[in-house]
């Protein structure tokens, strides 16, 4: 019995060294992880459409007018837009022949200042000082966000140095802006008339648009 | 002799054993062989992984199967990933609208463990001006959620064994393509044949965002499991 002991110990050492020495020259060759991969590749392409939009809340009333004391009013006009290349503000009359009628007599008018061309004068525009009686408007350097030019509209908003034109029967642009997003613009009115002005109400309406720059 | 004899037993019923145990919380392995020899060769330009003494290799077929025996058939997996198409217009949309798209991928392997997809991108919707970007969905492959606000996402649309996570028509979840491979999708099993999946996208700029020509790339990668 003793001696069966023995040898089954001897046995199993033996057999944990032979295992031992066969791992070793044999080797085990195994493979970790192996994984196979490839890829393939999507090239996407959307495009953001160029939105504009433009609001111009009404001006307030010019109140009563006394011929030669001028009134004023302002409109301001948002615009927003995602064009990277900002818009035109283009205004316009929406009466023929001039802005303001009389309520009761559309043929009784109030004249307007010389209609407004951003053409004249090579590009300069055709806007001049205040004087005399009539209906004017200008872009607004306070309360304009963007794009205000001192050459069409004068170098500042004091009367000394404030051009005004009149409002144009077609749409003429007023204000070129460069860059997206809201801006505010902000156009002014002034008005006056002769002492021989028919009395009553006058009213008219003008148009503002924009339009995405390409 | 008699004792020898014993051992050799020992050592064949043993030594595999051996080999089955080696594996822990942190690495598995896939295929193992115990053969006469064996090596991972390589010289400048060639690369020979061989394997000595297997009693059963090769190819061996019947009308309906085919069996590929050997350990070096089990370290060799072929897999082939391909989308439908590799470009992608989504066309125009208005900003503050949204607009969708989907790519068909499908996966042909011969794994018997299945593969995981996985995407990324070279970065997020850009504009070309080279700036300007569409923002990546806030929400992540881990945690996608349902479509809400602006920005570039997407989801599984359908597939073979679609996770919960991505949902159901039409409550389909989104998260944004990361810049690093990601999972996004795993496949179990043997599967005959092409295995689709579908991809969709959603692109939701904000009300403010430039208008213009967004594009970036999306890779997807199929890794097969063993």
């Amino acid at each position: 019995m003793k001696e069966f002991f023995r040898t089954k110990t001897k046995i199993t050492r033996s057999a944990i060294i032979a295992s031992l020495v066969v791992v070793a020259i044999f080797g085990v060759l195994q493979a970790m992880e192996s994984k196979s991969a490839t890829t393939d590749q999507v090239n996407l392409t959307v495009d953001v459409a160029s939105v504009i939009d433009v609001t111009c809340p009404d001006p307030s009333a010019f109140g009563t007018l006394t011929p030669g004391t001028a009134v004023t009013t302002t409109a301001t006009c948002t615009t927003t837009t995602n064009n990277s290349t900002g818009y035109i503000l283009q205004a316009k009359r929406d009466d023929a022949d001039t802005t303001l009628d009389l309520s009761t007599d559309a043929t009784t008018n109030i004249t307007d200042k010389t209609a407004w061309d951003s053409t004249a004068n090579t590009g300069d525009g055709n806007a001049a000082t205040w004087s005399g009686t009539g209906l004017g408007f200008r872009v607004m350097q306070t309360g304009t966000d963007s794009g205000y030019s001192s050459t069409w509209w004068g170098s500042d908003d004091t009367l000394t140095n404030a051009k005004f034109a009149g409002l144009p029967s077609a749409y003429d642009t007023i204000l070129d802006v460069s860059s997206a997003g809201e801006t505010d613009a902000a156009v002014g009115f002034r008005l006056d008339v002769p002492a021989a002005q028919t009395a009553g109400t006058y009213t008219g309406t003008a148009t503002f648009q924009v339009t995405a720059n390409p | 002799m008699k004792h020898l004899i014993k051992i050799i037993a020992i050592i064949f019923i043993g030594a595999p054993s051996l080999v089955f145990a080696m594996g822990s919380a942190n690495y598995k392995i896939d295929a193992d062989v115990i053969g006469a020899s064996g090596a991972l060769g390589s010289s400048t330009n060639y690369k020979l992984n061989d394997t000595l003494g297997e009693p059963v290799i090769g190819i061996g077929s019947s009308t309906n199967y085919k069996l590929q025996q050997g350990f070096q058939y089990m370290i060799n997996t072929g897999i082939s990933l391909t989308v439908d198409s590799n470009t992608k217009n989504l066309g125009s949309v208005n900003p503050g609208s949204s607009v969708a798209g989907q790519s068909v991928l499908t996966v042909t392997t011969d794994s018997w463990g299945g593969y995981d997809l996985l995407v990324d991108e070279n970065h997020a919707l850009l504009h070309t001006d080279a700036v300007t970007e569409i923002p990546d969905y806030s929400c992540t492959i881990s945690s996608p959620c349902a479509w809400s606000g602006n920005g570039f996402g997407f989801t599984v649309l359908s597939g073979t064994d679609v996770e919960a996570k991505w949902g159901t028509n039409p409550n389909y979840n989104y998260a944004a393509v990361p810049l690093a491979a990601t999972i996004f999708h795993t496949k179990a099993g043997y599967a005959s044949g092409g295995d689709q999946t579908t991809v969709g996208y959603n692109v939701a700029p904000a009300v403010s965002q430039m208008a213009g020509t967004y594009s970036n790339a999306i890779v997807f990668t199929v890794l097969a499991k063993l």
